[in-house]
């Protein structure tokens, strides 16, 4: 290298999160999912200062009133806020479905980039008995290691993330074998990278887009799920506010209070179709190829 | 002069459903320090899978591996580790290669820092090092491989594969995939590479004029077997195997006045599966007897001239 003077020409570009978010900004609908998704979980985390209520305080005088002033969302059948209830009960679903989406992926991020890494006769075993656990249907799978575990808020963790152990280590699989062939892959074998390092700094960056859309989708299905359980019964326990126990509660009064199960249900549909879509710009605004 | 790299009864053997594919079977050759052996043959011959093999990238079926005087046909993982200081490998598709959510500079670095040998100043230094002599500009250090030409990639590779300061490299058909005029600056590099830093290539390919200019000797394969080795001046001018003769007759000339004289090939290439003992050239031959039927070896017919074909002499004569 020459001794001159001049300033090191390095052209500092900005880090990967910061291009990340740069090209999320530039999808609106992603964005739009974004900001919807984040005031959902700032309400749930803000609650008791945006309501003057408690969600197990019963207003005898009020008990069935429609929206009102006094309570936006109307009250229930024991005179509760439903609003209040409907923020407090923001934090069980996402909870649930947050940590169970995690639980899952990290057993099914395990299990599939080994599998799908080796191969050999690992594989064949662990996916035959995938395939023998997917064959379940999953609502009855999930009902079934509900009913092991027993009700309650952890539990209903465990049943859901159990539940999507499989699908999460599948897709992990399929994307590890669409990258193993890759010449990099020998490249850093042959500079002597172990395969750890290959898997977590080569085959996982690479297949991480993908996986987050599948992490979204499954979240929302999960509180999906999350609500059915709790519909059935078999889910978080009342008095807690879960949405689907919302739902459950609301429906002996379908007919005549509508309004009880329109609330709960809105949440829920905005909750999954902003993940939905946060999900799809995540994966595109990931792509350094996507860079404009 | 000792040879720096060599292979004694190399085979390479894959299991697949049909029976055992024989990509390579029983090669014997020596480089020597500072030359340049070209490996050539049609698709599919064997010629990629030789490399690898020598260089532990695959493990050997059986036979010898001889590096530097040492038997390195069978190696602890750490002797596997140091023994990839020394060899390594750039390879055909400079797209597949490098990992497209790497930047350049952090490509480059990659072997630096898994070698654990230097401090992170250290490696700084030595990554703009190892851009300067493969000709990138310092620019392009945070780029991704996506933003780059196939020349500018492929001199990545060159550049991670000088990395560790190797003394042998397997050059993977490093310039099939590339424009013609790319072809040329890159084979360019890596002869100047060659001379500053005496580096020993392999030179894997099917394209017979690059072989020409880069390569000291030629070794022709055909189906997993070495066919005839010598040096380029002699495998261009007075080709012994009948292999060989076709496969120099089918470059084309640019010459409009010198006419071609093709010898076409008939049939089809054999199945490597199992193949039956014998000349595996010999369906193909317009030469073949019964003789051909027999295992062939391979036999010294000149000085350093070996050939593969019990009819040499009488073909030749």
């Amino acid at each position: 290298m020459s001794d001159t003077n001049t300033p090191k020409t390095k052209v500092k570009k900005e880090s990967q999160l910061l291009g990340v978010l740069r090209r999320l900004k530039k999808n609106k609908l992603a964005m739009l999912g974004g900001v919807i998704l984040i005031i959902i979980v700032l309400a749930a985390i803000f609650a008791p200062f945006l309501t003057p209520y408690t969600y197990e305080e019963m207003d005898y005088a009020n008990v069935l009133s429609g929206p009102s002033r006094q309570h936006l969302c109307g009250t229930d059948n024991l005179g509760r806020d439903l609003l209040t209830r409907m923020l407090y009960g923001a934090r069980y679903s996402l909870a649930l479905g947050f940590v169970s989406v995690i639980f899952s992926q990290v057993f099914g991020i395990t299990i599939g980039s080994i599998v799908g890494y080796y191969g050999g006769r690992v594989e064949d075993v662990v996916m035959r008995i995938l395939d023998v656990i997917q064959s379940i249907p999953g609502t009855l799978f999930t009902i079934t290691v509900a009913a092991v575990f027993g009700s309650g808020f952890v539990n209903t963790i465990l049943a859901l993330g159990i539940t999507h152990i499989p699908g999460s280590a599948r897709t992990t699989r399929a994307l590890v074998l669409s990258v193993r062939k890759n010449d990099y892959l020998e490249a850093a074998e042959a500079c002597n990278c172990s395969d750890i390092r290959k898997i977590a700094t080569h085959i996982l960056p690479n297949i991480l887009s993908y996986m987050i859309v599948s992490w979204t989708t499954a979240t929302a299905y999960t509180i999906l799920q999350a609500a059915s359980l709790s519909y059935i019964g078999l889910g978080v326990q009342p008095p807690a506010p879960e949405w689907g126990a919302l739902v459950t509660a609301a429906r002996s009064y379908l007919r005549d209070y509508t309004y009880l199960m329109i609330f709960p249900c809105i949440c829920i549909a905005l909750t999954v179709l902003s993940l939905n879509l946060l999900g799809d710009g995540l994966r595109d605004a990931m792509d350094p190829k996507m860079k404009r | 002069m000792q040879p720096l790299m060599e292979v004694q009864h190399l085979k390479k053997y894959f299991k697949t459903g049909g029976g055992m594919l024989h990509a390579v079977d029983d090669v014997t050759m020596s480089i020597e320090e500072g030359r340049t052996m070209g490996v050539v043959g049609e698709s599919g011959c064997g010629k990629s899978t030789l490399g690898r093999t020598m260089i532990h990238l695959l493990e050997s079926t059986d036979g010898k591996i001889i590096f530097n005087g040492r038997d390195v046909t069978h190696v602890s993982k750490a002797e596997l580790h140091k023994l990839r200081e020394d060899v390594t490998i750039i390879f055909q598709d400079p797209y597949s290669s490098l990992d497209p959510r790497y930047t350049v500079e952090r490509i480059i670095r990659e072997p630096l820092v898994i070698s654990k040998r230097f401090s992170k100043g250290e490696i700084d230094d030595r990554v703009e090092e190892l851009m300067e002599m493969v000709g990138i500009d310092p620019r392009f250090s945070l780029s991704y491989p996506h933003e780059l030409d196939g020349g500018r990639r492929q001199r990545i590779g060159i550049a991670r594969a000088l990395a560790l300061n190797p003394k042998f490299i397997v050059c993977d058909e490093p310039v099939s995939a590339l424009d013609v005029s790319i072809q040329a600056q890159v084979l360019n590099l890596l002869q100047d590479l060659q001379e500053k830093q005496n580096l020993t290539y392999v030179f894997v390919t099917h394209n017979m004029s690059v072989v020409r200019h880069i390569s000291n000797d030629i070794s022709v394969m055909y189906l997993g077997q070495l066919v005839e080795t010598a040096d380029t001046e002699t495998t261009f001018k007075r080709p012994l195997h009948p292999y060989t003769k076709a496969l120099l007759s089918a470059i084309p000339s640019s010459d409009i006045n010198k006419k071609m004289e093709r010898i076409p090939l008939k049939g089809e290439i054999n199945s490597p599966i199992d193949p039956k003992p014998g000349c595996r050239f010999a369906t193909r031959c317009i030469y073949a007897t019964e003789k051909c039927k027999q295992p062939q070896e391979l036999r010294e017919i000149e000085p350093r001239h070996f050939v593969s074909c019990c009819r040499c002499e009488e073909i030749n004569s």
